[in-house]
C-alpha cells in the first residue's frame, strides 16, 4: 500500500507542476502571440475567458500539489533528517518559493478583472516555479544520497 | 565513466541535466493542456475564422517550444540512461531478472515518449493541419500522463531494489 500510494503521490506531484508551469508559460508568453490578430475587444473577452478556465485549472493543480507535497514531506522525513542541514537547505526553499509562487498566482487571477500589473506577476511566477522545480531537484539530489561518508560515483553510476 | 569526473562535475552537471529534463516537460504537458482544454473554451464564441487564425497562431509559436521541449527531453534522457545503465543492470542481477527490475519501466517510458513527440509534430505540422487536432491533443496528453507515470514506477522500483542491495550487502559483511 506505501509503495502505490509512494509513486501515487510522487506522479500527482509531478503532473500538476507541468500542468502549472507550462500553463502559464503558455499564458504569458504563446496565448499573446495567438490572439494578435483579434480586435481589441475580441482580444480581451477571449484573454478573460482563458483567464477564468485558466483559473478552474490552477485552483486544482494548487490543492494537489498541496496535498502530494504534504504526503512526500511526511514519508521523506526521516530521509531528509539523515541528511542536514544539506536536505532543509533546498527542501526549505522548494516549500517556501513554491508557495510564494502559488501566492501570487492566486492573487493574479482572483476576480472578474487581471490586476493592471498581471503580466509583469505572471512572469515573476513563472520564474518562481522553475527555482522551486530546481530546488526540488537538489533536494532529490540530497536525499538519494547514501548517508555514509562513501563516494556515491566511486561505487555505482548513479 | 563518470568515476573519473571530478566530484563538482558530477554534483552540478547531474541534477542540472535532471532540472533541464522536468522543464521540457513541464513545458510540453503544459502547453498542450492548455491548447486541448483552455484555448477551445476561450474562443468558442469567435466565428470559425477567427478560432482558426487564434489557434494556428498561437500553435505556430507552440511549434517552436515543442520542438525545443522534444530536442531537450531526447538529449537529457539520453544522459540520464547513459548513465543510470550500469545500475540497471545491477539491480537485474539483485532481482534475478529484467522484468523484475526498472528497465521494463524506463524503456516504456521512452517508448511513450517518443509515440507522444511522433504525435506532437503531427498536430504541429505547418503544411497540412490533421483532421480534428483537439482531439489529437487529448491523446498526445494522456500518453504524456503515462509515460510519467512509467517514469515515476521506474524510479519508485530503482531505490527499493537499491535499499534491499544495501540492506543485503550490510547483512553480509557488517561493519
Amino acid at each position: 500500500m506505501h509503495a502505490f500510494l509512494s509513486v501515487l503521490f510522487r506522479w500527482l506531484h509531478i503532473v500538476p507542476v507541468a500542468i502549472l508551469i507550462g500553463g502559464v508559460f503558455t499564458m504569458r508568453v504563446i496565448l499573446p502571440v495567438g490572439l494578435k490578430t483579434l480586435e481589441e475587444s475580441q482580444r480581451s473577452m477571449v484573454l478573460l475567458r482563458c483567464r477564468r478556465v485558466f483559473k478552474m485549472t490552477v485552483h486544482t493543480c494548487i490543492l494537489l500539489l498541496l496535498a502530494s507535497g504534504i504526503y512526500n514531506t511526511i514519508a521523506n522525513w526521516p530521509a531528509y533528517q539523515a541528511r542536514l542541514p544539506m536536505s532543509h537547505a533546498f527542501w526549505g526553499p522548494h516549500v517556501i518559493l513554491g508557495l510564494l509562487a502559488m501566492g501570487i498566482l492566486l492573487y493574479v487571477l482572483a476576480g472578474r478583472q487581471p490586476p493592471p500589473t498581471h503580466q509583469r506577476w505572471m512572469a515573476i511566477s513563472l520564474g518562481l516555479l522553475l527555482l522551486v522545480v530546481l530546488f526540488a531537484d537538489l533536494t532529490k539530489w540530497v536525499r538519494d544520497q547514501p548517508t555514509s561518508p562513501q563516494k556515491v560515483y566511486q561505487t555505482s553510476a548513479r | 565513466m563518470l568515476s573519473e569526473w571530478p566530484e563538482w562535475l558530477t554534483n552540478t552537471a547531474l541534477p542540472l541535466n535532471r532540472w533541464l529534463h522536468i522543464v521540457a516537460c513541464t513545458l510540453m504537458v503544459g502547453g498542450v493542456l492548455f491548447f486541448e482544454m483552455v484555448v477551445p473554451l476561450a474562443t468558442a464564441d469567435l466565428r470559425e475564422e477567427q478560432q482558426m487564425a487564434v489557434f494556428g497562431r498561437a500553435r505556430w509559436v507552440f511549434r517552436r517550444i515543442f520542438l525545443l521541449a522534444t530536442l531537450l527531453l531526447v538529449i537529457t534522457g539520453t544522459i540520464s540512461t547513459w548513465r543510470m545503465w550500469k545500475l540497471y543492470h545491477l539491480d537485474e542481477q539483485t532481482v534475478g531478472g529484467f522484468f523484475f527490475g526498472s528497465r521494463p519501466w524506463v524503456v516504456g517510458h521512452a517508448a511513450l515518449a517518443i509515440l507522444a513527440f511522433w504525435i506532437g509534430l503531427l498536430v504541429m505540422r505547418t503544411k497540412r493541419l490533421l483532421p480534428r487536432p483537439v482531439s489529437w491533443l487529448r491523446v498526445l496528453l494522456v500518453v504524456l500522463f503515462i509515460s510519467m507515470f512509467a517514469a515515476t514506477v521506474a524510479r519508485h522500483m530503482r531505490l527499493r531494489i537499491e535499499h534491499m542491495r544495501r540492506l543485503q550487502t550490510h547483512t553480509e559483511s557488517p561493519v
